[in-house]
């Protein structure tokens, strides 16, 4: 028989990197101590293989995501936007409203001056008022599903 | 035509969300099989696995292009639970000076995820425990099935030095996998 071949070899042919020469294969088919070796070695790249062909459970995938979209750099903005999105019908119809208000008689003439500027800061402050009443309802009512059973 | 890991690569350095969906799904496997020899139960198993996977989003700029995604991965996920071990032996030596506690693991659940055995474990521990050429060389080669001229290119060294790492790399797994019923080495 011949020598054994280097350790290279083995990995190489283990790898099929390469064509080895038909010696060294009839050679590796017959010694029992290259054998050995290369059974070895396959053992190994085969748990690695099992371990990387592994797949993690989805929900934990979607938990990661969730997380880091939770804690990104724009995240709190998000929340702010998501919390006062549902009251801008609320502010626009308190802000309308109140602007037509201010144009008739039953404006607070010693309060609010007739100039269209200053009406319409009134309105929008009126509006804004209307929005945090509504934020807070609605917030209210979230904290009043989460706690009931 | 599949996208390749340098194209994933690519598009999860941006920060895409898609892609490292992609990034986890391909590598998930490797991270829980590592993660299951640090943790005690399937809840410990569950946030260990999350931890890693948002130190590897953090931290996804401070990685080399050209280096590989699977080896960079696996060195922080052995430093995420290096660090949740220690975290937990300083908690038990907490809770066991003011309380007594059930022994550990009586009432533990069996972990999640992917279970390959011990062995698998054993040996993707060895694998992130080598030496960075060592790991780089075999997840190029062996994992991602990169060819020995790919493989040499990035790593800037002959054909012949990449096959004496992997071969190296993988006698030190056999050895780690021979000593299987050693304990996880303390950090």
């Amino acid at each position: 028989m011949t020598p054994c071949p280097k350790p290279d070899d083995l990995l190489a042919m283990l790898l099929a990197e390469g064509a080895l020469s038909d010696e060294v294969r009839r050679h590796v088919e017959q010694c029992p101590r290259c054998t050995q070796e290369m059974a070895s070695l396959r053992e190994i790249v085969d748990v690695l293989g099992s371990a990387g062909g592994a797949r993690m459970p989805a929900a934990w995938t979607e938990e990661v995501l969730a997380r880091i979209d939770a804690s990104g750099p724009w995240a709190r903005t998000r929340r702010v936007l998501d919390l006062v999105r549902p009251t801008l019908p609320t502010f626009a119809l308190a802000t309308v409203s109140a602007f037509m208000l201010l144009l008739t008689p039953l404006r607070p003439s010693g309060l609010v001056s007739p100039d269209p500027l200053s009406l319409l800061i009134w309105a929008v402050a009126c509006g804004l008022l209307a929005m945090a009443w509504d934020v807070a309802r609605l917030r209210r009512r979230a904290k009043g599903s989460r706690t009931s059973p | 035509m599949p996208e390749g890991p340098g194209e994933l690569r690519t598009r999860w350095l941006s920060g895409d969300a898609v892609a490292f969906r992609e990034v986890m799904e391909r590598h998930g496997g490797m991270v829980v099989t590592l993660a299951r020899r640090y943790a005690r139960d399937a809840d410990e198993l569950e946030d260990l696995v999350q931890e890693i996977w948002i130190r590897v989003y953090r931290k996804r700029h401070s990685f080399e292009d050209r280096g590989s995604l699977l080896s960079w991965i696996l060195t922080l996920a052995k430093s995420a639970c290096v660090d949740a071990k220690r975290r937990s032996r300083i908690y038990r030596s907490a809770v066991d000076r003011y309380a007594e506690v059930p022994p550990e693991g009586a009432d533990a659940e069996p972990p999640a995820g992917p279970d390959l055995g011990g062995r698998a474990a054993v040996a993707v521990e060895a694998l992130a425990r080598l030496s960075y050429r060592q790991r780089e060389a075999i997840t190029h080669r062996v994992l991602e099935g990169l060819s020995p001229e790919e493989t040499a290119k990035r790593m800037g060294c002959k054909k012949g030095t990449i096959r004496s790492l992997v071969r190296n790399g993988l006698m030190n797994i056999r050895k780690r996998m021979e000593d299987m019923d050693d304990p996880v080495p303390e950090a």
